[in-house]
């Protein structure tokens, strides 16, 4: 048995049909292995909550897994029906998302909220509900359970709301948990506690974390593994300490630049575009895509990902497609 | 959600207006020093000084009609019928349309809204007239009975209202379930009827109420119309009106409901026009009722809000 608990391979996702069609993720492989954090990176429509919503099937209407394969625990989801998802979800693998005020239904109390996931998963008698809720609550931090049971969602800080979403990730004692941007919504105050909490699950629970993040902060503190994502392709990936010492793909370079230092006298932050065109390309091939922003798109021709070294993979475009001048 | 809604003076005002009125439809009779009609006006020397019609001032308070029947008393015969009527209608329609719409979600298909939205431009008077000819048609070879004649007419007047419903519906429905919290419920592993029930049925609770009372508006209306075009519910008979030497066929309703007083009238609009203004004001307080309790419910849930 592999170790490895979530396998995407050559995943395809594409929305809308025919003359309108729109390949969101193309060509897309990552794994998580059992215990470790992985984090996908990448700007605003990337196609990272794309892809996060494909592992549990709950794509849009006019969303779907054209082509690949995602495996978990050695199990095909694509082929697996709606009723064998709906044991998955929730139970195996669930998921945290980045908008809390929206993910939470305004009109049900947060307590109740929280026990929707046991109902489906597990036999747990209804006066029983209630104590496993409390305990959830307390796990997620807060001193007073019962209290903020029976509190609607507008009576919660946000920073509380996204602690509620954990406490109905978790409530399953899920194996993977995928978290989409949970701190995007919340400041920096808060971002800890949210990310510690993911974090204290994963080792508690021995479980996985697929991270999905725009932030090269929170990957350094918490990730494993990391793949960077640019319009809907991975364009390098590997381990956080390889990725962080030796960046190599210029997008990558970028994101990276992009972090705030305090030493800098440079006197505006600098984006993405700062460094995408510093240069060309990786031993004589181009990297992969050619421009980096996400009007227009560029991956003219066919491209794939090098290993340069044990591990560290890039996106070059394909040798005898496109070559290098210099 | 009851106790707020009694709090709010619009509901209550409407809300006692339509069940006075069903009441009193009911319980008249034992009530009221009942004299139905009026046929003749006699001045103090018991000779014939008039014939119905009679105005309202000359019996108070609204008149009679062509065969001197009161039109307080035709009024309050009809309102159960009308009332009562336009009530099932509207439930049922809002029944089917929603099981519709949480059954068959697929029919998202353009193809059906595209007929529905066709549909929308054709009065419903027109289209319930070209449904219920046939039917006089038929009852009038094969006698049905009045109940079923009811029943047969209120099927056809909630099918005509329920595809536009089902769009309506299905539209809602579409937008409540593409919210995050319904992404993330099912994320837990919920099974549709589970989120139906828990979160799309109350989201759309509010929007039903309000689309109810506009339903029953609507229903309001096209009875009035199909009265015009002398289509009763319970059916109609044809009797002979006038003097010996002026008879005239007329159209009048079996069940007595307020569209039946303005069909078989209407003609006297301007000799006689109280006889048509007193339903026809009677339809309008209803819906003018329907109406404030539409305000009393959105008043209601605004604060509820906030």
């Amino acid at each position: 048995m592999s170790n490895r608990l979530l396998e995407i391979n050559n995943l395809n996702i594409a929305f809308g049909s025919g003359k309108n069609v729109f390949n969101a993720v193309t060509d897309l492989s990552l794994s998580v292995s059992k215990g470790q954090t992985a984090a996908l990176i990448g700007e605003s429509g990337s196609g990272k909550s794309v892809t996060s919503l494909s592992v549990l099937k709950i794509l849009p209407a006019n969303g779907r897994a054209e082509s690949g394969s995602i495996r978990f625990d050695d199990k095909e989801i694509l082929q697996m029906t709606e009723k064998e998802m709906q044991k998955i979800r929730g139970n195996e693998i669930s998921m945290i998302f980045q908008d809390a005020i929206a993910s939470l239904n305004p009109a049900m109390k947060v307590g109740i909220q929280i026990t929707e996931g046991l109902k489906y998963h597990k036999q747990i008698a209804k006066s029983e509900l209630r104590t496993v809720a409390l305990s959830l609550l307390e796990q997620v931090g807060f001193h007073n359970p019962a209290h903020i049971f029976d509190q609607y969602p507008s009576q919660l800080s946000g920073g509380m709301k996204q602690r509620i979403l954990i406490a109905m990730a978790i409530s399953c004692r899920p194996k993977l948990i995928i978290a989409d941007e949970p701190t995007t919504a919340l400041d920096v105050t808060i971002q800890r506690q949210v990310l510690d909490l993911i974090a204290d699950y994963k080792i508690r629970e021995d479980a996985s974390v697929l991270m999905i993040t725009h932030d090269f902060g929170v990957v350094a503190e918490y990730a494993d593994w990391v793949y960077v994502m640019f319009g809907g392709r991975i364009v390098e990936s590997g381990d956080v300490f390889t990725i962080f010492n030796n960046p190599i793909h210029p997008y990558t370079k970028g994101l990276i630049g992009c972090i705030p230092s305090m030493e800098s006298d440079s006197e505006r932050l600098k984006s993405v575009y700062d460094y995408s065109f510093e240069e060309a390309g990786y031993k004589g091939r181009k990297f992969a895509p050619e421009t980096y922003s996400m009007e227009s798109k560029v991956y003219h021709a066919p491209s794939s990902l090098i290993e340069v070294e044990p591990g560290h993979y890039v996106r070059l475009f394909d040798e005898n497609e496109v070559t290098i001048v210099g | 959600m009851i106790v707020r809604l009694l709090k709010q003076p619009q509901f209550l005002i409407g809300f006692l207006f339509i069940v006075s009125l069903i009441l009193l439809s009911f319980i008249y009779p034992s009530i009221m020093d009942v004299q139905k009609e009026s046929k003749f006006l006699y001045d103090e020397n018991e000779v014939i000084v008039g014939v119905a019609p009679f105005s309202p001032k000359d019996m108070p308070p609204f008149g009679t009609d062509m065969n001197g029947k009161h039109l307080l008393y035709l009024v309050l015969e009809g309102a159960k019928y009308t009332i009562l009527i336009t009530l099932v209608i509207t439930f049922l329609r809002i029944f089917f349309a929603l099981f519709f719409s949480l059954f068959h979600r697929k029919s998202k298909s353009t193809f059906f809204d595209d007929i529905v939205q066709a549909t929308l431009y054709i009065p419903t008077a027109i289209l319930a007239y070209m449904f219920m000819v046939p039917l006089f048609v038929k009852d009038a070879t094969e006698p049905m009975g009045m109940m079923t004649l009811i029943v047969v007419q209120c099927l056809i007047l909630v099918g005509i209202g329920v595809p536009p419903l089902v769009s309506t519906f299905s539209e809602e429905i579409r937008s409540i379930l593409a919210k995050d919290y319904i992404v993330s419920t099912f994320s837990l592993g919920s099974k549709k009827p589970y989120v139906y029930y828990k979160h799309v049925l109350p989201e759309l609770s509010s929007k039903l109420l309000l689309l109810f009372a506009q339903q029953a508006i609507q229903t309001l209306i096209l009875l009035a119309h199909l009265g015009v075009l002398a289509v009763f519910i319970g059916g109609s008979k044809t009797v002979m009106m006038g003097d010996i030497f002026n008879l005239t066929p007329a159209t009048i309703s079996l069940s007595g409901e307020w569209a039946g007083i303005i069909g078989q009238s209407y003609q006297k609009l301007l000799t006689a026009p109280w006889i048509i203004l007193v339903p026809l004001s009677f339809f309008a307080f209803t819906i003018f009722s329907i109406n404030l309790m539409i305000q009393g419910i959105q008043n209601s849930l605004e604060s509820n809000k906030s």
